[in-house]
């Protein structure tokens, strides 16, 4: 009979809840250190061009200013803020100020004063002369350009070419996702504080402290030794905050102050300067044989990187990996190309590529069904990959891929069958279904290291101490560990500590968290060796109580002799034992290679009212399934799920980044750049398909990702189903979908 | 100057001795939730606040006679709840349930609304179709009255002075037989708790015997610089019986003057769809019993 388990699978509330609710606990931006500094950017005005002239004596001659900096006495040596571990070949293009500057927003200088009121103040009076140059905005010009085209790729099985003539019916479509901010509630913020000798410590709400500390070393050109990170609370990042931004440039003010200097951004500067979710613009023709099932896919991403490489090559990669984990699809070609913009840089965004080639390849389905005149969900179940299936394009094997559980799941409780096929009223509101499914990663197995380096100490009061770089990014990593600690030993979550990452505490991580990594990988090692230190335990309580180890029982933090139940130990009185009579201790030290990289799978499914005069749209009911392997926290997965959700339908309804001909950005504050408030969201239903993965800690997988990544192509063929039209462009946005509509209404789409 | 001198003054006695010498740093505060984005994003960091809501006497809704009055401390929150706005002025309430969040609804006051001329201000298209008045002090301590519609010059821009505030939102009685009714859609996508995309406020005096229009006043919103009457919409209605037919003239004409006004804009031409719809749901709305 299987165990039952104590805490895994419970909802048990996030280590810091109390600081959280009662507005105690320190983010970057409350921290003060004695003799601090403020700074300010200044951000390049325009899209494209290069620095003529920079007057900044007004701002240096300004009381209370300490230093004013910008390319001309700063460090100009090159970098990129997406490589996280040292030996990975990037394309360098990123410095700490600009002297040619290609995006509006660009750092072009910073001051450094004793607050942040005369930091603000100076800033305003440097002068910065600029040569204007040409703008590219579109990525399909930039596309022709051979300065802009910065990367191809292809990844491919079988013969897509060949086999696409022999299909039945080829459906061929042009999508556009759009360039999204991130929006987390935290802006970036970063402090560092240099000392005489030069060391300087760097705190940061950041996702890979390891990364942090490689880019700082960089682009400052001084040792790794040098350079201590300490990561914050963080409040919220979504991949935003995934890549070392502010980091190097608040290293190098203190650095060059020896004072320490806290640089926090507004909301417009956050938009502006720091990363997005790249737009793309995808071309896919799907080839379909007359039951419904796939015969050849070709597909084509655009990758608008912005202004800088950052992970634009990574991006393209992730993106066609996914293209062969959810359809079964001998024969299918994936390509890619990477350019330049001058416009706001693109970096890592929960999903990574996923959404946006989910996006393309859903709708692109939806619309293959039409052509077949077959209900979507049908053609989807026809064609989803199965349970041990193999990556046809060589990839990590898909594990036990659920998928079809989900949609059979999502099927029977959103009532699919039903709904489908309700005649469609006439009138001005016209409802529709719609329903998507997604593929996504756990981990780099097969693609780069993948390992993180762990040691546990147990001590004398039976608390567990567990150090690691985990980086909770508010969504609860550690909780999530420390219940996998509780559940192994049978002790309380509580007496499991997970001390607050730190380069110099902290053992070595090879990626931080990214890739969806942290459950799957650095859960699974936790749970490796926490398996460990238990066999530690019955080692020395063997030893200790003078019996075989076979004998020895665990339960509720003691170990005792099976045959003599009243000669008991709790692990804190065996650990102390152990110490005074063995001159040792209980503890672990290990690293743990990731030894799988399974896929994680999601079908939601959303049903909406549209007002065909406005084109706005109601949510009238959402159901998000997920093949998850097993739930550690129920409440965290399903939180994240809803927040998941709530971005998708951003990204599906309202969130864009536009620019003007000039290259300005037009949407850089919340009152143009629009979120779906709490008002807007629908009840989001949760359900969990929960078959255990092997090799993930006791069967869990990952979600944080996944879960956004159905949500925009459910609701645009939810819209296209309620208004029988064929929308391609993201967001679906009121008059994009009153264009679509009265078009049709006249003989169009 | 970097600090902040703050009066409160408690009668309209001690407001006109505090509009005295005013400068243009000096600052009128109500609700504060426009003023203080205003003077964060100018960097303002000091000069002269003068906080109207410790004046006496201007946090009532009443009946001066049978005009409406509104005095300056009246919250949003407060024109939404009180059965005297609901039953007098329905439209009034209607538009302030939907000003920002509950949060902004706490705080602010019409005049700020009406001093910062906004194009999205959402209740400046109400007082004007209900042909609403502003009851100025200046700091002789003379008070005048001046219709809403003339105060407001170009957006952003009034004819107030710096030494007038505005102490009460004066609604003159309208006909026993007038229906009010307002509509607003947000920017973007999102449906809640956005700033105005377009708004309409509608005031029509219907004969119920013979169930005809006798008058219509209809403003839009955030369409154009200021908002301003459809003078052919208001002319569309007249005489004529409030019917299902009428109502989808009415919405096809109110976007097609939209559409007019923003020639061909493509960046707002669904501001012409959604006053299309906000025609067809206000009317719908104010004739429920009707249609």
């Amino acid at each position: 009979m299987e165990k039952k388990l104590k805490y895994i699978g419970k909802s048990i509330p996030i280590h810091d809840i109390h600081e959280k609710v009662t507005g105690s606990m320190q983010y970057v931006g409350d921290m003060t250190l004695h003799g601090m500094l403020h700074a300010k950017l200044v951000l390049s005005p325009i899209a494209h061009g290069r620095i003529t002239a920079v007057n900044t004596a007004k701002a240096e001659a300004y009381p209370g200013v300490l230093g004013v900096f910008t390319y001309k006495n700063t460090p100009n040596i090159p970098y990129n803020s997406h490589k996280w571990m040292e030996g990975i070949e990037v394309l360098k293009d990123e410095r700490l100020f600009s002297e040619h500057v290609r995006f509006f927003g660009d750092r072009v200088a910073a001051v450094v004063a004793e607050s942040k009121e005369i930091a603000e103040r100076a800033a305003g009076l440097i002068e910065i002369e600029y040569q204007e140059l040409p703008v590219v905005l579109e990525p399909e010009e930039a596309l022709q350009l051979k300065e802009n085209h910065i990367y191809s790729k292809e990844i491919k099985c079988g013969d897509a070419e060949q086999k696409i003539q022999e299909a039945f019916v080829t459906v061929e479509d042009r999508i556009e996702t759009p360039k999204i901010y991130h929006a987390a509630m935290e802006t970036h913020g970063c402090l560092a504080a240099a000392d005489v000798a030069g060391n300087i410590t760097v705190y940061t709400p950041c996702q890979v402290i390891f990364q942090v500390q490689l880019i700082v070393a960089e682009a400052l050109g001084i040792p790794l030794n040098k350079i201590r990170v300490i990561k914050t609370t963080i409040g919220g990042s979504f991949g935003g905050k995934g890549q070392p931004i502010l980091e190097p440039v608040t290293a190098f003010l203190s650095y060059a102050l020896k004072r320490p200097v806290m640089l926090v951004l507004d909301r417009t500067e956050d938009i502006l300067a720091t990363r997005t979710r790249t737009r793309t613009i995808g071309r896919v023709r799907t080839g379909v044989d007359k039951e419904g099932r796939l015969v050849a896919r070709d597909i084509h991403m655009l990758v608008d990187t912005g202004a800088y490489m950052t992970n634009g090559e990574a991006i393209a990669m992730a993106m066609g990996k996914k293209a062969f984990k959810l359809y079964r699809l001998g024969d299918q070609r994936y390509r890619a190309d990477v350019v330049y913009t001058n416009t706001l840089v693109g970096g890592a965004c929960r999903g990574y590529g996923s959404p946006q080639i989910h996006a393309v390849t859903e709708i692109n389905m939806d619309h293959a069904a039409r052509a077949l005149g077959m209900d979507p969900l049908q053609l989807r179940l026809k064609n989803l990959v199965q349970p041990y299936d193999k990556d046809p394009s060589g990839g990590p094997a898909l594990g036990n891929a659920r998928i079809l559980d989900c949609v059979e799941k999502g099927r029977r409780m959103f009532d699919w069958d039903r709904k489908y096929n309700a005649p469609k009223e006439a009138g001005r509101y016209k409802k529709g279904v719609g329903m998507a499914c997604a593929a996504h990663g756990n981990g780099y197995f097969g693609a780069y290291p993948d390992f993180i380096t762990l040691s546990l100490r147990m001590d004398e009061e039976g608390t567990v101490i567990l150090k690691g770089a985990f980086h909770d990014l508010g969504c609860g990593t550690n909780t999530t560990m420390m219940q996998i600690v509780a559940e192994v030993l049978d002790i309380p979550v509580s007496q499991v500590v997970v001390p607050d990452t730190d380069t110099l505490i902290s053992p070595y991580d090879s990626a931080g968290t990214q890739a969806s990594r942290v459950t799957f990988v650095c859960g699974g090692a936790v749970q490796r060796a926490v398996e460990q230190l238990k066999g530690k335990l019955g080692y020395w309580g063997s030893r200790c109580m003078d019996c075989k180890e076979e004998d020895l029982a665990f339960g509720e933090g003691e170990l005792w002799n099976l045959h003599q139940p009243d000669s008991r130990l709790s692990y804190g009185q065996l650990t102390a034992r152990v110490q005074r009579k063995y001159s040792d201790e209980i503890s672990v030290a290990m690293t743990y290679q990731s030894p799988g990289n399974p896929t994680s799978y999601g079908a939601h499914f959303v049903e909406v009212e549209v007002d065909s005069y406005t084109g706005r749209v109601k949510l009238l009911d959402y159901l998000a399934v997920h093949d998850i392997g097993k739930a550690i926290n129920l409440g965290f997965v399903e939180g994240q799920i809803q927040g998941a959700v709530q971005m998708g339908l951003g990204m599906a309804l309202c969130e864009e980044l536009t620019f003007d001909s000039k290259g300005r950005a037009s949407s850089a504050r919340f009152s143009r750049y629009h979120v779906l408030n709490a008002p807007d969201m629908p009840e989001v239903r949760v359900a969990l398909v929960e078959d255990y993965e092997e090799f993930g800690p006791f069967g869990a997988k990952s979600i944080g990702e996944i879960a956004t990544v159905p949500t925009a192509p459910a609701v645009i063929n939810a819209i296209n189903n309620a208004l029988d039209i064929h929308l391609t462009v993201l967001p679906a946005l009121p008059e994009r979908i009153v264009e679509a509509y009265k078009s049709k209404t006249k003989g169009g789409v | 100057m970097n600090e902040f001198i703050f009066e409160v003054p408690q009668s309209l006695e001690e407001l006109a001795a505090c509009l005295r010498n005013t400068d243009s740093n000096t600052f009128i505060l109500g609700g504060g939730t426009d003023l203080i984005i205003q003077l964060r994003k100018k960097g303002v960091s000091g000069g002269r606040l003068i906080d109207m809501t410790g004046v006496r006497g201007l946090d009532e809704i009443k009946l001066e006679g049978e005009q409406l009055v509104i005095g300056a401390n009246v919250t949003y929150r407060a024109l939404a709840r009180s059965p005297l706005i609901r039953d007098k002025a329905l439209c009034l309430a209607q538009m302030a349930r939907v000003v920002g969040a509950r949060q902004i609804q706490n705080m602010a006051r019409l005049p700020g609304n009406i001093a910062n001329a906004s194009k999205a201000g959402d209740a400046i298209p109400v007082l004007m179709s209900l042909n609403g008045l502003a009851r100025i002090l200046d700091s002789r301590g003379e008070i005048s009255l001046v219709p809403i519609q003339e105060l407001i010059k170009e957006m952003g821009k009034t004819s107030l002075k710096p030494d007038e505030a505005i102490i009460e939102i004066v609604i003159p009685k309208l006909p026993d037989c007038a229906r009010t009714g307002f509509g607003k859609i947000g920017h973007g996508g999102r449906n809640e708790l956005t700033l105005a995309n377009a708004t309409l406020a509608m005031v029509i005096s219907c004969n119920r015997e013979e169930n005809r229009i006798e008058e219509a006043s209809i403003v839009i919103g955030a369409v154009a610089p200021v908002a301003y009457h459809d003078r052919d919409a208001e002319r569309l209605l007249c005489h004529r019986e409030p019917t299902a037919q009428l109502q989808e003239e009415l919405a096809e004409l109110l976007q097609k003057n939209v559409e007019a006004i923003l020639q061909g804009k493509r960046a707002s031409l669904h501001k012409a769809n959604d006053i299309k719809a906000l025609g067809f749901d206000v009317f719908g709305n104010i004739f429920w019993d009707v249609l």
